[in-house]
């Protein structure tokens, strides 16, 4: 399996970094090999969020994790984002920074959530020459991250799949693939997960997520708020047969339990993927 | 215009104002599991959901003051009236009061507009720049000479609010669960001084002489023109004692920042 592609060789098990876990995390050390930041909450003057950062980032390993880079939008690159970005990066040396493979907003808006693109020739483009951009003016790869969606469009050229492959070989950056996603847009959108992830090129997938998601009368939806389910388990075991070792993490935005729960989560992560690697090596 | 630009446009039209008829319809895909509508709609119910799940956590008080229907009704109201235009949602109720001072539905509770104002201080508080605070044996070794053309630097958090009502009382009767007492207004307005020490915020009224210096301070003038301000209502004798003790009690509150002789 090629490496070259990669920019940090595997970091571990994870979890999204919450602050009702802050004072836990820094009174209990957990077994957690390194935590995921939402960019945003922490591109801010001063006070508790990043006094709390600070000092578990000199025990743990940080990646930033962006909601609002709107790679696809057809509105400029937000400059004071990108800056902002740029300044917490330094700051906090994170292992990597990724963001969604979507839109936000157009018209100087920003609707705060991950909006699908159309995957057509012209959308390719566009978001190639943007991770281009941003990629630059970081001075690293960045990790592009497929999103749930609840529609698709009419004039899509090509699958999801293969809009991924093309964004990511295209403008070579790397991939950050949830599993949880790739489940919930196979059940909207009634395509075969598999199919997807055997799709996607090895040497450029970087990390993993994966969540909980809800029913909402014959969609799912992408809310975070619940543990991991059995299909998305059974698909992860797949994904780790196909990647390798890939550091993978849990993401929890809503109904956040006490640490130790979602610890324990984690651990059924790291005996799937032990059991799997063991599986490969024999 | 481009395809995709057309189509963004579209999208957020429709997110914007679900109810009017949208050229995106015919650019979503409709199966046997959800038509194009229905796919649209989770969309944007999503957005305001998300949105008035920002305004719930800014706006505890304000929240609790109106009780979940009417705040869910102003929630409606001000995201139509406001659309973020920031990358982050810490930023979306930054027109809150103005938008409550302003609407129609609200400009006759002014009550609402100042706990607005003053939970949006409290917001602005908590996440302000960090700095080193002046001590007071940083105060101890400013020369004899040098106290006229002394100027301070204040604290990125603090931030001075005028109030008629008693908006900080329903804050605090709000905040510990209690019933909060009915509003009530002042003649005169209160001035009220909102900062983080450490990582802890706070507030506490003024007195009108605390006021007018604080501001002299925050303006940047000099001790010897913060004095004279306090002169207009406080004995000339007892002006530098008086004015050391505001300068004693900023200094361990961490309002101070830096001393410039």
């Amino acid at each position: 399996m090629s490496e070259q592609h990669k920019t940090h060789p595997h970091l571990g098990f994870g979890l999204g970094l919450r602050t009702a876990h802050y004072q836990t995390i820094l009174n209990e050390r957990p077994h957690v090999d390194w935590f995921e930041i939402l960019s945003e909450n922490y591109m801010v003057a001063g006070g508790k969020p990043l006094h709390f950062l600070e000092r578990i980032r000199a025990q743990y390993p940080l990646v930033m994790h962006g909601v609002s880079l709107s790679i696809g939008s057809t509105d400029p690159l937000n400059k004071d984002y990108l800056r902002d970005l740029k300044t917490l990066a330094q700051r906090i040396e994170p292992r990597w920074i990724s963001d969604h493979l979507c839109w936000t907003g157009v018209q100087r808006k920003n609707m705060h959530d991950l909006l699908p693109l159309p995957y057509t020739e012209e959308a390719l483009r566009h978001v190639v020459e943007r991770i281009g951009q941003v990629q630059n003016y970081l001075g690293r790869r960045i990790l592009i991250e497929n999103v749930s969606s609840y529609l698709a469009y009419t004039g899509s050229e090509m699958t999801e799949w293969e809009f991924m492959r093309a964004v990511a070989e295209t403008a070579d950056c790397l991939l950050l693939v949830d599993i949880n996603n790739i489940y919930v847009s196979a059940q909207n959108h009634q395509f075969d997960p598999i199919a997807y992830i055997n799709a996607l090129p090895v040497e450029r997938v970087q990390q993993f997520h994966l969540a909980g998601h809800s029913k909402n009368g014959e969609m799912i939806i992408d809310t975070h708020d619940a543990p991991v389910i059995d299909p998305v388990w059974a698909l992860y075991e797949h994904a780790v047969s196909r990647f390798g070792r890939i550091s993978t993490m849990i993401e929890r935005d809503d109904n956040i339990p006490e640490l130790p729960e979602l610890i324990e989560e984690l651990n059924r992560v790291r005996a799937i993927a032990r059991l799997a690697h063991r599986e490969l090596a024999a | 215009m481009t395809l995709l630009r057309t189509m963004q446009r579209d999208f957020q039209g429709y997110l914007l104002h679900p109810a009017d008829a949208s050229p995106i319809e015919t650019q979503v895909v409709s199966d046997a599991r959800a038509g194009a509508r229905r796919r649209l709609d989770i969309y944007a119910g999503a957005y305001r959901m998300r949105l008035e799940e920002a305004l719930q956590e800014d706006f505890e008080a304000l929240h609790g003051l109106l009780g979940d229907d009417q705040f869910h009704t102003l929630c409606l109201r001000y995201i139509d009236a406001h659309p973020s235009q920031h990358p982050s949602l810490r930023h979306f109720g930054r027109h809150m009061s103005g938008f409550l001072r302003q609407d129609v539905l609200y400009s006759r509770q002014p009550v609402l507009a100042e706990l607005a104002e003053f939970e949006w201080a409290m917001i602005s508080a908590f996440d302000a720049a960090d700095s080193t605070v002046v001590t007071v044996d940083d105060i101890a070794r400013v020369p004899a000479g040098g106290w006229g053309s002394l100027r301070f630097e204040t604290h990125a958090s603090a931030q001075r609010v005028e109030l008629f009502w008693d908006a900080p009382a329903i804050w605090s009767a709000i905040h510990k669960k209690e019933t909060p007492p009915a509003p009530e207004r002042n003649q005169r307005p209160q001035d009220w001084l909102v900062w983080r020490q450490e990582l802890e915020t706070y507030f506490r009224p003024l007195s009108v002489e605390e006021a007018r210096a604080w501001d002299a301070v925050y303006a940047r003038h000099s001790f010897a023109v913060v004095c004279a301000g306090l002169c207009r209502s406080v004995p000339e004798k007892q002006v530098p004692a008086y004015a050391a003790g505001l300068l004693r009690r900023w200094v361990s509150e961490g309002l101070i920042t830096s001393l410039k002789i």
